[in-house]
């Protein structure tokens, strides 16, 4: 019996109980785990709930979660390989926070501590993000490296701590089209590659990094 | 963290708009207070003029009310509208709030030859002198704000409950205007006076984030004595006063604000073209140089909002919205909850150099920078 | 006159009287094994070949002459790099006892001098400093005729703490009938052994370690538990029966926590707990740097980086920008990825701003614990300026929080642990337990444990502390296989078996004379005192004389 037998095509998880007011995020997890072992696509109408997302074991996925509604903060994280998370609409801090797996898209911007301490997998922005993204990333040689898709541009500190992540700051529709790498990326990156494309304030540092020639 | 949220529209609304938005970020704060304060004042029950002072506090006792109500009659301020919240004082934790006074007065005849700046220091010697009189009485009476078009709600508790407990949503008074925080103790005992936003001559900040360098820019501001520069139940009241002193004292324009909280660096300086006064302005007001990690959210007598951040840029906060209609709040979830049919394209985050103004107009929002000028008119 | 040219003297010119540790070597008794010079970690000695006059003098053959007598002997080299660290493995390979390290009792002037190249001076081990408050507390309310002392040979004694969130009655009684959540409590030994990092340790180390905790558990009884460090834990531990007896830590480097989050479906059982770093009572304020040579395969796999670059963390990461913040995120996320099954807390450096933070945990739901560590706790790599004098005394500062705690009726609700130089002066049992009855729930030992247990080499007089730089002569603090092959995983297991009966022992006999059996008497503090009436005013603690 494959995991997907007895399932139903898709369950939606809402973050507010009966009488309009928001669920907490440990009850929010409790029901999504629930719903993850009756199917294996959920739409989670959230309300601000943080840590949604994460913690979905391989051995009974793959998932496909969609958020409707305000996202709280850390989406995805610690997630696991084999579930893909979309939003329709921006996220709060720490998108994939101590991911080690997980695909998340975000259909608008995101803010502070995008990708903070994620080890694998792939978090696409479609907008701009705020601070410290892709800071403290760890890549180990055996799995893939983690990487970060930013459609518009990053804020200040960014790839602060960067262990082997990837980023790719394509600039377009940038939030800060001047600076599109913020001030001061790079402090303490000690593995990974950055691609960028657009202005930056050339604050980057360079006792770390070394810029290449496109 | 605290959570901070803002609401600003041409349209008076609800402030119980802004509570329901508070929701989204909860898990960040912990219900030892809430802070509302309100300008572009309406009520439903009282045609309002805007030029009448409101004063907003609470009486702790009955007696404490009375003497409120001489202390004004003695003052020449004529009662024209006493605002009733409809009170479920069973949402309400403490035991002693007898009632939570929200009250214009006429200005007496004897302030009408006064010129503006005269005026102002009377309204604000008013509220301190309450504020005293509250102190020496066993605390029996606290007082938030004296000024014309603001009203100050202050509670602990957590958000809701407090809108609930004095009946917000029942939307007999509206603002144009709302700051709204819900706070997260740290340091300081859980005091009124303690909540955000914290108001001085018309101006008001709240604040994400521990001031630590909060010693010495209170011992300096202490320093200066200036009669309003007094409290510091939270180290996020010298914010407020430093804007204060920068734009009323100092009578900089706004931007300035954030050269003297936050300055460029020597190197920076050196090849800015106001370079050469803002290096002066650095030296002169090196005391007030903020450590953060800070975001500071602040709106002016004028309804303009601003929102600026901490030289490293440490702590969250979000502007969206649409023409007529926008939002500023520590997380992305509550600028969506507030607004959630805007423009998402023009959701901005301010990074250390930036400060956000929004003018009454309300058509658009300015993302300043302070590698770029600001008008100044003469020195620069 | 003699000209400056012929004297060899620059500013930073040194002779032996000037360094820290100064050798003595005894010509009549060396064999010239040469065994002391090919052990010496910091190649700090040489033999060398000296010539001695020996003037003749024949006075009635009126003649003059010299005869030379060439003998061996030791010099210690001046290079920074060189220096003796008085570490003594000389002594211990010698076979005649004909050499040794000696403290210089002279103000060594070296100490002004380690700012070579600008570079501010780092070690490892400790802050050297021999005074200890915990050792001057007595336990002195005997209970001698009106409650008779027990017997610490022959009577039952329940030693044991609890880590994790204890609800109040009320609460508690009320969540059970109604079938809610209850926090996940441990009960563990009262000595846990503190957190250092598997990229501090050497693997032998960890695993005697790891051996010696398994065996007090399942042959002994004695529920000990340690720490990771930062730096992660070896996947095979992680999804072994052992990690029962693991309290994984996870610090600003967020090191080796991708390979936990993998192995979270194969783990066999729950940790012990999950210690959230922000800070050490070393170095408080200050990040960690492993440098480029410690970074081995090995460690770089684990750890998620690449390997031979110098890993700097940052102290605190400015992703967790306050308490609050730090607190929902990181303790409610780890939780949250146990099933709120493992307690899970902080563990900070004490300063005056801990009870901020204590005040913070009271009102959170999942944090179950607080670790303070002092200033006195040990370090594997710091400068010297962090390790001297940043830092809190751990005694006051628990003693603060705890009373403040009680002060709110929740001394039961929040375990505080101490940490910070219990047991520096060999005095384990005695330290831990006057932090207990000053209101700890139990103590985290390092430098003892190490000590003890694997024998390392370090005092409080500044003896060896390399470990920063690799070159461990017991192997313990070494990635290098041929140092750290020196030490044996099974002897040390032993010792940290010995330790911990040794240990249980001496607890018995405080407790007994006191009267105390039925449970860990934390926060007795009437049955303490000390000599000293300022530290017993500040430690609101009786003054005894």
């Amino acid at each position: 019996m494959s995991p997907t037998d007895n399932k139903k095509d898709s369950t939606t998880v809402k973050g507010l109980n009966s009488e309009g007011q928001r669920i907490s995020s440990k009850d929010f997890e409790d029901l999504v785990q629930a719903a993850a072992k009756e199917s294996q696509n959920l739409v989670l109408e959230t309300y601000g709930q943080h840590n949604v997302g994460g913690r979905l074991m391989p051995a009974s996925g793959p998932y496909n979660i969609n958020l409707t509604g305000p996202v709280g903060q850390r989406l995805g994280c610690m997630g696991q390989p084999g579930t893909t998370i979309v939003t329709e609409g921006p996220a709060s801090d720490d998108v994939g926070y101590l991911n080690i797996g997980a695909d998340i898209i975000v259909k608008g911007d995101a803010t502070n501590g995008v990708c903070n301490a994620m080890a694998q997998g792939k978090v696409m922005i479609k907008g701009s993000i705020g601070s410290r993204g892709l800071t403290m990333t760890k890549w180990n040689p055996d799995y893939e490296r983690p990487e970060l898709w930013v459609l518009g541009s990053v804020g200040d500190t960014f790839a602060e701590f960067n262990c082997g992540g990837t980023g790719i700051v394509c600039g377009f529709d940038a939030k800060n089209p001047d600076n599109v790498l913020g001030y001061r990326p790079c402090v303490g990156m000690v593995g990974g590659i950055i691609y960028y494309r657009g202005k930056t304030d050339d604050t980057y540092s360079r006792t770390s990094v070394k810029r290449r020639a496109r | 963290m605290c959570r901070l949220a803002l609401k600003t529209a041409s349209e008076a609304f609800s402030p119980y708009e802004v509570l329901t938005a508070m929701e989204a970020m909860q898990e960040g704060y912990d219900g030892s207070g809430l802070g509302l304060l309100l300008r572009g004042i309406s009520f439903v029950d009282y045609k309002y003029r805007n030029s009448d002072p409101i004063l907003s506090g609470i009486a702790h006792t009955e007696g404490a009310l009375h003497r409120l109500h001489d202390f004004m009659q003695a003052r020449g301020y004529q009662l024209k509208y006493d605002h009733e919240f409809d009170v479920n004082a069973s949402l309400v934790e403490a035991q002693d709030r007898h009632k939570y006074f929200v009250r214009v007065y006429g200005t007496p005849d004897s302030v009408k030859a006064l010129s503006q700046e005269e005026l102002e220091a009377q309204y604000m010697h008013t509220r301190l002198d309450l504020r005293q009189d509250g102190l020496d009485n066993d605390a029996d009476l606290t007082v938030f704000s004296f000024w014309p078009d603001v009203v100050t709600i202050k509670e602990v508790g957590w958000p809701l409950d407090v809108g609930n407990a004095l009946g917000l949503s029942d939307g007999r008074v509206k603002a144009r205007v709302v700051m709204a925080q819900g706070r997260q103790n740290t340091n300081y005992g859980i005091n009124l006076y303690a909540c955000h936003p914290f108001f001085i001559q018309g101006i008001a900040t709240m604040t994400n984030g521990e001031n630590t360098a909060f010693v010495p820019i209170k011992e300096y501001l202490t320093g200066m004595h200036h009669p309003g520069y007094i409290g510091y139940q939270s180290d996020s009241e010298v914010f407020a006063h430093i804007l204060h002193y920068v734009t009323k004292q100092l009578k900089l324009p706004i931007e300035a604000y954030k050269h003297v909280i936050t300055p460029l660096r020597t190197e920076e300086l050196n090849v800015h073209p106001q370079g050469d006064f803002l290096r002066g302005l650095r030296n002169a007001c090196r005391r007030f140089i903020i450590d953060g990690p800070n975001c500071v959210i602040g709106t002016m007598p004028d309804e303009t909002c601003i929102m600026v951040q901490d030289g490293k840029k440490m702590r969250p906060g979000t502007i969206g919205g649409k023409p007529g209609e926008w939002a500023m709040a520590s997380e992305m979830c509550g600028v969506d909850a507030m607004i959630p049919d805007r423009d998402r394209s023009l959701d901005f985050q301010p990074m250390r150099e930036n400060m956000i103004i929004v003018s009454p107009d309300r058509k658009e929002f300015k993302i300043w920078s302070q590698f770029s000028p600001f008008p100044l008119h003469q020195a620069a | 006159m003699v000209s400056i040219q012929s004297i060899p003297s620059t500013p930073s010119s040194l002779t032996h009287i000037d360094l820290q540790w100064i050798v003595k070597h005894r010509e009549d008794r060396c064999t010239l094994c040469g065994k002391c010079t090919s052990v010496c970690p910091r190649e700090a000695i040489y033999l060398t070949y000296r010539r001695q006059r020996m003037p003749k003098l024949d006075i009635l053959r009126k003649q003059r002459g010299s005869e030379y007598r060439t003998f061996t002997g030791v010099r210690q080299r001046m290079a920074k790099a060189n220096r003796c660290i008085g570490c003594g493995m000389c002594a211990s390979v010698c076979p005649n006892e004909a050499i040794a390290p000696v403290p210089n009792g002279n103000d060594a002037r070296v100490r002004m001098m380690q700012n070579e190249k600008g570079e501010a001076a780092t070690r490892g081990g400790r802050r050297n400093v021999r005074y200890s408050l915990l050792d001057k507390v007595m336990f002195n309310r005997i209970s001698m005729l009106t409650d008779p002392a027990l017997d610490a040979g022959r009577h039952e004694f329940e030693l044991n703490t609890l880590l994790g969130r204890v609800l109040a009655p009320d609460e508690y009684l009320r969540r059970k009938l109604a079938g809610e959540w209850i926090p996940p409590v441990r009960e563990i030994f009262p000595f846990v052994i503190g957190s250092m990092s598997f990229g501090a340790l050497s693997p032998n180390m960890w695993l005697g370690l790891l051996q010696g905790v398994a065996y007090c558990n399942e042959v002994l009884g004695i529920p000990v538990v340690m720490a990771t460090g930062e730096g992660g834990c070896p996947p095979w531990v992680l999804k072994s029966p052992y990690l029962k007896y693991i309290i994984l830590q996870i610090a600003s480097g967020y090191f080796g926590w991708d390979e936990i989050i993998r192995a979270i479906p194969e783990m066999q059982c729950e940790p012990a707990a999950i210690e959230i770093k922000y800070g050490q009572g070393a170095k408080p304020g200050d990040g960690g740097l492993l440098m480029w040579f410690k970074v081995s395969k090995l460690i770089a796999r684990l750890r998620g980086v690449p390997e031979g670059v110098d890993l700097p963390s940052p102290p605190v990461h400015q992703t967790l920008y306050s308490i609050e913040e730090s607190v929902m995120k990181m303790i409610q996320s780890l939780s949250m990825a146990w099933g709120f099954k493992v307690p899970v807390y902080p563990k900070i450096s004490a300063s005056t701003s801990a009870k901020a933070v204590l005040n913070n945990l009271v009102r959170n739901p999942y944090a179950s614990a607080l670790l303070i560590d002092g200033v006195d706790g040990g370090t594997g790599a710091a400068y010297n300026v962090s390790m001297d004098a940043t830092g809190h005394p751990i005694a006051s500062c628990l003693r603060d929080c705890y009373l403040d705690l009680a002060k709110q009726g929740k001394q039961n609700e929040i375990p505080i642990f101490a940490a910070g130089g219990v047991g520096k002066n060999g005095n384990v049992t005695q330290n831990g337990m006057a932090l207990i009855m000053m209101g700890a729930s139990g103590v985290h030992i390092g430098k003892y444990i190490m000590q003890s247990a694997a024998g390392c080499l370090g005092s409080e007089r500044n003896r060896c502390n390399v470990c920063n730089i690799g070159i461990c002569p017991k192997g313990i603090t070494s990635q290098n296989p041929k140092l750290y092959r020196r030490l044996d995983p099974d002897k040390v297991a032993e010792r940290v078996a010995d330790t911990f009966m040794a240990i249980r022992t001496e607890m018995k006999k405080i407790m007994a004379p006191l009267g105390r059996s039925q449970s860990l008497p934390i926060g007795m503090s009437d049955a303490i005192g000390i000599e000293d009436a300022d530290a017993a005013k500040r430690l609101n603690i009786k003054y005894i004389c």
